[in-house]
């Protein structure tokens, strides 16, 4: 029975937001401008535009620096890596030093092993991203199966956004990044929208009604991931499409903005609106048949006595 | 070797509030936060009883909070209880987010009740100790009280001296304390004779802590 109703968790704010959104976006980017790269036949270590290679880890590091905000002492994350082989923010924190300096590098001594390496960085910091809240299983919304996956969606289709957004300054690749940009888009609102819909519980339910808002749902997905799709079909019909120029890069440029800002709506509403811990329940007494239950109360507001 | 826990009479609680401000004059914390009190409100008819449920660390055998965190501050000691290495916490705040009891919290610097610093016993001093303030903190069953006692051969959950601050203030005896490993202890005998359960069984955390329930 449940003795304690959910209550919102206070610690994680908008700093943790920033850094989601910065570090997700920033991974998302660089796999895929290395993505449009390789499309186009040339070799992702030395034919990515050079300030893209500094742009995604300057990014992530802006990330991690807003998480100095939050945390108490920001100087002990020395002691960071002590739990590689159980914690996922360890993992994360692994994978940014790898990716920051490695990208860097990259961008001073273009080679296609830096590259590979800040890849498979990048990759992991968007895995270890969606796992740390997937591992906290005091918070229904964050526990459910589906977060991981979420949160690589989120940062692939955040990272196109960034993509649409510098890409007709750099790239005339013609519609290819425009292509990329809409997949990663509908995978990502396909995913938001079956996370929404997960089976996963009455209390994982409870804390998805406030993201099943009509007002947030209208930011999230209609603004975030509908609205670019119609800019980025837009920009295809144009004429000289994705070639960055016109009518074209006024859309893909809008596109990229809509994308984004629906990428921040969707993860703040996960960490900020959606954060509910777990209502406090008391187990079944170890000799009470399952039917039976003890003379407690029904769940009720915390009211602590004074 | 003991694993230390703790069984709590809800029959006998009456919400005085005892435990938890001896807990925090004890611990130097602010009120509230590493026990507390919670009003969970009166049961339907016919029973229509008011429950008081005094909530602290559950001491887990699989403690969510040592699985996430990531500098190492947060660990299992051989007798079951978790403790914080504050000098290895950052505040990062994973545990606090982790915890499904909600036993674990972030003292900031400038948290001082001046009236609990009155009553402090040792005038001066700030309501958080100094090594606490940024960092996760929690109950951890007054180790340095029952290992104070255990040297001094008492037996903590008998001898008051040697037995969380809680449990020895508990005006109505609904908190217990001792050795669940032992079977010969109270706390293993409360366990066997009573209908006892534990806080969010279905995760899997284990906890040392019991209620008694009827």
């Amino acid at each position: 029975m449940e003795l304690i109703r959910p209550t919102k968790q206070e610690v994680w704010g908008w700093p943790g937001v920033v850094n989601l959104v910065l570090g997700g976006m920033s991974a998302g980017f660089y796999l895929l401008s290395s993505l449009v790269i390789v499309l186009q036949s040339g070799v992702p270590g030395l034919a990515q535009p050079a300030w893209f290679k500094l742009l995604a880890p300057a990014l992530t590091g802006l990330g991690f620096l807003a998480l100095t905000i939050e945390a108490g002492h920001p100087l002990r994350a020395r002691h960071l890596l002590r739990r590689l082989c159980r914690s996922w923010m360890s993992r994360e924190t692994l994978t940014g030093i790898i990716f920051i300096p490695v990208a860097a590098l990259d961008w001073l001594f273009p080679h296609p092993a830096l590259w590979a390496l800040a890849a498979v960085s990048a990759m992991g910091l968007m895995i270890s991203q969606g796992f740390i809240f997937h591992r906290i299983r005091a918070v229904p919304a964050w526990n459910a199966p589906l977060v991981p996956l979420l949160f690589l969606s989120s940062g692939f289709a955040t990272g196109s956004g960034l993509l649409m957004l510098v890409a007709p300054g750099e790239l005339t690749v013609g519609t290819r990044p425009v292509l990329v940009g809409l997949g990663c888009i509908a995978i990502n609102v396909a995913v938001w929208l079956l996370y929404l819909r997960w089976p996963d519980g009455v209390a994982f339910h409870k804390a998805m009604e406030v993201l099943r808002r009509p007002n947030r749902q209208a930011f999230t997905v209609g603004v975030g991931h509908l609205a670019p799709i119609l800019l980025l079909s837009l920009s295809l019909l144009t004429p000289g499409a994705g070639a960055g120029v016109g009518l074209g890069r006024v859309a893909t440029t809008l596109a990229g903005l809509s994308i984004i800002a629906g990428g921040v709506s969707l993860k703040s509403g996960l960490v900020l609106k959606a954060g509910y811990m777990r209502g406090i329940v008391l187990g079944r007494p170890k000799d009470e048949a399952p039917s039976a239950s003890p003379a407690l109360p029904a769940s009720r507001s915390p009211e602590e006595t004074y | 070797m003991a694993h230390w826990g703790m069984v709590i009479d809800l029959r006998k609680c009456i919400g005085c509030r005892a435990c938890a401000i001896v807990c925090q004059e004890t611990n130097q914390v602010p009120p509230s936060r590493w026990r507390r009190v919670v009003d969970c409100g009166i049961s339907g008819p016919p029973e229509r009883l008011r429950t008081f449920l005094p909530i602290s660390c559950m001491h887990c055998s699989e403690p969510p909070c040592l699985d996430v965190c990531p500098t190492g501050a947060t660990y299992r000691r051989p007798d079951g209880v978790v403790d914080v290495d504050h000098n290895l916490c950052l505040g990062c705040g994973y545990c606090v987010v982790a915890c499904p009891y909600l036993a674990r919290t972030i003292i900031l610097e400038d948290e001082s009740d001046p009236e609990s610093e009155a009553m402090s016993q040792e005038p001066g001093m700030t309501i958080a100790k100094l090594d606490s303030v940024g960092v996760a903190t929690k109950c951890n069953f007054c180790l340095s009280r029952v290992e104070a006692g255990l040297a001094q051969g008492l037996r903590p959950g008998l001898d008051p001296e040697a037995t969380p601050a809680c449990v020895a203030a508990c005006t109505a005896g609904a908190l217990h304390f001792g050795d669940l490993d032992d079977p010969d202890d109270a706390v293993s005998q409360l366990v066997r004779e009573n209908r006892t359960g534990r806080l969010q069984e279905e995760l899997g955390t284990d906890p040392s802590v019991h209620y008694i329930v009827e």
